[in-house]
């Protein structure tokens, strides 16, 4: 049986990664229009169907929304406020730059894989965030909500239209195999030619190595914020980036064009990892300051618990915001 | 500095390269890496670079310094130099060895026949062994001529030994007289630390070694400074065992010129032995004699009566087999003879070597003017007529005479010839007494009277400045109111030795009525015959320069040839000696012995580089053993002539023309055991020596301690560099402990840092948490 696209893509959602990812459910932080009635917050706040909370009066609220029960109980004034489950729609945007090609794990032999991967023989980035984002379409398709996928490295590659439709799932994952990783990236071209396609709010998932410049992404993350779009940043580091133990001296050949490099790895390292470290810092307090999630994923590591943890996190997030 | 294994210093040097080579090629081995985080590392780098340059050189300049220090201390580095250490350095030992010909005198010790210089080697041997690596030892040796061997000392012990071992007995003397200013001097040279060298004279002081009777050179420090606390001076305990051994301490042809004629061609041969080295004992001596072409001789048999010393043998010999188409005969008609002895303590001693001229006729040429037309009477007959009829009295004389009128006198006259008789020297031009001063000077004999037809004789001064002699002959004659007679005792010369006997009886009737008188006090010459009133009346010497050593009685110098002077004119008008007997043997004898005293005298002595008489025609010497020898412009040999024999002189052509004998000087084997007391005061004259002990000779090595030898020194920094290389290269290596390894990153609590992205860290960073 000759090995397509179809197939690959089936061995991204190995039956592990959707056990572990079926008990959660995919809130959005935000209220978002949606069009279609599902279990997110609507932004129409006050005219929809269900009860958010109870704000007192103040002069020039409409009285349309006062409680009456309440006045009656407590003599006071009470404005009901309302919220509309809305439809969500998810646009996941993949990194496919040159550098997206790194990886360190030995591939085995039923992990599937893209192109880099079948190149080097080795569980790429670029693997672990197709496998990411085929198991996050799967499971936003699965609770109505409609998904875009956006590919990108120094400009968008690949766009797919946001959808719910069935077969939606097949196309993002069919794009996501076949796509080459050669370039280098432009986080802030992308997000402008991202954002100039997207009116309606939405939820956008970067999946990244994230190696730009930390200005560049906070000026990208900006405009996503300034649009009220909701950002979750899903950073994809392979383990040997992470420790760098390399223990001999070799030439060190950047991926992106940035020449070569020959230096003893055994002494560089302890600044290296302070690089990293800072680095990683810098691009978590970024995200915070925009109120986006942010989380770094070792490719060694299964994609299943991770992606789990990472939504678990962002339901407890949401309801306590809730409560608050 | 200098190091006793020079060649590991290099090696040390070279050796840099390896660690060079070995980054440059594990530069090149290494695979690319292909790396996304390229903007982490360029941080890295850019923030660490100047500081891991600095870290790549010091290392590698530790690694290099570590190779090249080892080398240096495997090569045993010593500081030779005046220095910070020079105040403890290292020892300096000075080894002057008496190889002169008494130290090869072999004794029977432990069963084993060994010689004394064996023995000094041992000793030298057994002192440098003992020597501390950061030690140097110079070695001098004492046979003529003395030589600095290793000067300055050197530190390479091993190359020192080997290069003792090699060291054989000369048959020179001993010449502690040139080699103890060569030990000054190479002390002197060691500066401050000359103070702490010890100089040891290893020798047995036997009598051919130690001329007692000569004082040594003073060994004392030349500046004061010095003088105060110089070098050790160690001598060797005089040995005083007996060591007999019996000596050839002549041979002497009667009559160096044999004149052989069909199978007729005798001589006869003196050889006089001695013996020394302590008790002389009953005892038996053969003596033997061999020569080129020389038909078996009988030896002699010495018979030795006890405490006798001296004895001597004579040998007939007929050499007319060596003349007569042998090919031992040589061009110039030279043979050799030598005279042996049985094999005893001193071997060299054993044996001497003679050269004689064989001839069938001999060669003169008589330089005068004749006189033609009527035969003058007897009381007017020219002194060449008297002389040639002399010279010829029968027509089987074996003298061939030449004439030749003085002013034509040219080199072509004088080639070939064997003596040159001058009746006419006032008629010689310069010329001529230029070519009769080079045919003296290249070993011919020269025989010149007065003339007989003038009073003034202005032609004196020209003779002796030409042959360069000493001698004041009178300008004007001399005529006694009485005629003078012949002395009745006439001295021993070598030139009348066969007619010594008879020289009273032919003497007697002679007179002489004129004479062109030599100033006796000033000739410096040997007298052959003199008159009654004790003028010389016959004198010879050999030419030589201004000043040089012809002093009375002394044998012709080595290689020239010789003048004869006759203080009268061979005529009736000056004496009766034309007509009386006397006339005819005088004239040959002079001759005959006169050429052979030449050439029996070209023997000289081992050690010496002496000027041959051959002139600028020898162009090399050949040793007995077939050892090339050059000879300079000033014809002598380029080195100095080491061991006894006969010796062939070579043309410029490699043409043998001629032979020469060369001899050990008796004394210098002599082997008498001399008094402990006598030695030890001889040489204390010299210096302030001291008698080492026999069995530690090293005893006062121990006293001037070793220095510090730079080599410990440089292996404890070698230790040193190589725990400073490990400390640095672990600690630029930014190595870390296994446990280490991925909690670095989790410190500062930032996600993903050094890759453990565990869900308790990520639930840390996380930014909602």
């Amino acid at each position: 049986m000759p090995e397509t696209a179809a197939v690959r893509s089936d061995q991204y959602l190995a039956p592990e990664t959707l056990v572990q990812l079926a008990p959660f459910e995919l809130r959005a932080k935000m209220v978002v229009e949606g069009v279609m009635s599902g279990m997110h917050r609507s932004p129409y706040q006050g005219m929809a169907v269900e009860f958010a909370e109870h704000r007192q009066y103040v002069p020039g609220d409409d009285l349309k929304h006062l409680d009456w029960k309440v006045y009656g109980r407590s003599d006071k004034l009470y404005i009901k406020r309302y919220q509309q489950e809305t439809n969500l729609d998810v646009i996941l945007l993949v990194d496919a730059s040159a550098s997206m090609s790194y990886g360190s794990l030995k591939v085995k032999s039923n992990w599937g894989g893209t192109s880099a991967s079948r190149q080097e023989n080795l569980w790429t980035k670029f693997d672990h965030a197709t496998a990411v984002a085929a198991a996050l379409a799967y499971l936003c398709l699965h609770q109505q909500d409609r998904v875009g996928l956006v590919v990108f490295a120094d400009e968008v590659t690949t766009l797919i239209s946001r959808s719910g439709a069935r077969g939606q799932w097949r196309r993002i994952v069919g794009a996501l195999s076949g796509e080459p990783v050669t370039e280098r990236t432009d986080l802030l071209k992308v997000t402008n030619q991202v954002l100039g396609k997207i009116g309606n709010r939405a939820l956008f998932i970067i999946i990244s190595d994230l190696l730009e410049d930390p200005e560049i992404i906070r000026q990208s993350l900006a405009r996503f914020r300034f649009r009220r779009h909701d950002v979750i940043l899903l950073q994809m580091l392979d383990r040997q980036e992470l420790r760098f133990e390399f223990s001999q001296p070799a030439p060190f050949v950047g991926l992106e064009g940035e020449g070569r490099l020959r230096i003893d790895p055994r002494a560089l390292r302890e600044a290296y990892l302070e690089a990293v470290s800072r680095h990683l810092h810098e691009v978590s307090r970024i995200a915070l300051s925009f109120g986006f999630d942010y989380h770094s994923m070792d490719t060694h590591e299964p994609v299943g618990p991770a992606l789990a943890f990472v939504l678990a996190r962002r339901n407890v997030h949401i309801k306590r915001s809730k409560v608050s | 500095m200098t190091f006793v294994t020079a060649g590991l210093a290099v090696a040390g040097a070279v050796s840099i390269l390896v660690p060079i080579l070995i980054h440059l090629l594990s530069r090149q081995r290494r695979r690319p890496i292909k790396w996304a985080a390229m903007r982490f590392l360029l941080e890295a780098l850019r923030k660490h670079r100047r500081r891991l340059q600095l870290q790549q050189l010091l290392l590698l300049a530790v690694r290099c310094l570590i190779l090249a220090v080892l080398g240096a201390a495997l090569a045993r580095p010593l500081l030779q130099a005046a220095g910070m250490l020079d105040g403890a350095g290292s020892r300096v030992v000075y080894l002057l060895i008496d190889n002169g010909l008494a130290s090869g005198a072999r004794t029977v010790q432990n069963g084993e026949r060994r010689s004394a210089l064996e023995k000094s080697i041992d000793v030298a041997v057994s002192l440098v062994e003992g020597l501390g690596p950061g030690d140097s030892v110079g070695v001098i040796t004492a046979a003529r001529p003395a030589r600095g061997l290793v000067v300055p000392p050197s530190s390479d012990h091993r190359a020192i030994i080997e290069l003792l071992r090699t060291l054989e007995p000369a048959e020179a003397p001993t010449d502690l007289h040139a080699a103890f200013p060569l030990l000054r001097a190479a002390l002197d040279e060691l500066g401050p630390r000359g103070d702490r060298a010890v100089a040891y004279l290893l020798s047995e002081f036997r009598s051919g070694s130690a001329r007692l009777e000569m004082a040594l050179p003073s060994m004392r420090a030349s500046t004061s400074t010095a003088a105060e606390s110089g070098p050790r001076l160690l001598y060797a305990p005089a040995a005083q065992t007996v060591l007999p051994n019996t000596q050839v301490v002549s041979i002497e042809p009667l009559r160096g010129l044999i004149l052989a004629e069909g199978d007729h061609g005798t001589g006869q041969v003196s050889v006089a032995l001695a013996r020394c080295g302590g008790e002389l004992l009953r005892d038996v001596t053969r003596v033997r004699l061999v020569g080129d072409g020389l038909p078996p001789v009988e030896p002699r048999v010495v018979q030795w009566a006890a405490g006798q010393a001296q004895a001597r043998v004579e040998f007939m010999v007929n050499l007319a087999g060596s003349f007569s188409g042998d090919r031992s005969a040589r061009n110039d008609g030279s043979v050799s003879l030598t005279a042996v002895l049985d094999d005893d303590a001193l071997a060299p001693d054993n044996a001497r070597h003679t050269v004689l001229l064989l001839r069938s006729r001999v060669r003169a040429l008589l330089v005068g003017r004749r006189s033609f037309g009527v035969d003058a009477d007897l009381d007017h007959l020219p002194a060449g007529q008297w002389i040639g009829r002399a010279l010829e009295p029968s027509d089987r004389s074996p003298i061939d005479v030449v004439e030749v009128d003085p002013a034509a006198l040219d080199t072509v006259d004088v080639r070939g010839v064997d003596v040159t008789l001058v009746t006419r020297p006032d008629l010689l031009n310069e010329q001529g007494w230029s070519v009769l001063a080079s045919f003296v000077r290249t070993g011919g004999l020269l025989l010149v009277t007065p003339p007989g037809e003038a009073n003034v004789h202005g032609w004196t001064e020209q003779f002796t400045e030409a042959m360069n002699l000493p001698w004041r002959i009178d300008l004007e004659v001399t005529e006694p109111e009485t005629p003078l007679l012949l002395a009745a005792e006439q001295p021993p010369s070598e030139l009348l030795r066969l007619i010594s006997g008879d020289l009273a009886e032919l003497s007697r009737p002679v007179i002489v009525t004129r004479l062109l008188a030599v100033d006796p006090a000033s000739t410096h010459a040997r007298t052959v015959l003199s008159l009654a009133d004790g003028s010389p009346l016959v004198i010879s010497a050999t030419p030589g320069r201004a000043g040089a050593d012809n002093t009375r009685n002394a044998p012709p110098r080595p290689g020239a040839g010789l003048v004869i002077y006759i203080a009268v004119s061979p005529t009736l008008a000056w004496t009766n000696l034309p007509a009386q007997p006397l006339m005819v043997p005088l004239m040959h004898e002079l001759i005959k012995q006169g050429i052979g005293l030449i050439k029996t005298s070209q023997r000289y002595a081992v050690g010496e580089q002496p000027a041959l008489g051959f002139g600028s025609v020898a162009a090399a010497l050949v040793d007995p053993r077939g050892t090339n020898l050059s000879i300079n412009a000033e014809g002598r040999p380029d080195v100095p002539l080491a061991r006894g024999g006969v010796y062939d002189v070579l043309d410029h052509a490699r043409q043998r023309i001629g032979l020469v004998a060369v001899n050990i000087d008796p004394v210098a084997g002599r082997t008498d055991p001399q008094d402990q007391a006598v030695v030890d005061e001889w040489m204390g004259a010299s210096g302030d020596w001291e008698v080492f002990a026999a069995d530690d000779p090293a005893a006062a090595l121990r006293t001037a301690d070793s220095g510090a030898p730079l080599a410990g020194i440089l292996l404890v920094a070698v230790l040193g560099l190589i725990l400073l290389e490990t400390a640095l290269a672990r600690w630029f290596s930014h190595s870390l402990p296994p446990g280490k390894i991925g909690s670095s990153g989790g410190a500062d609590g930032t996600a993903g840092m050094a890759g453990t992205v565990s869900m308790a860290e990520a639930a840390a960073i996380a930014p909602h948490g």
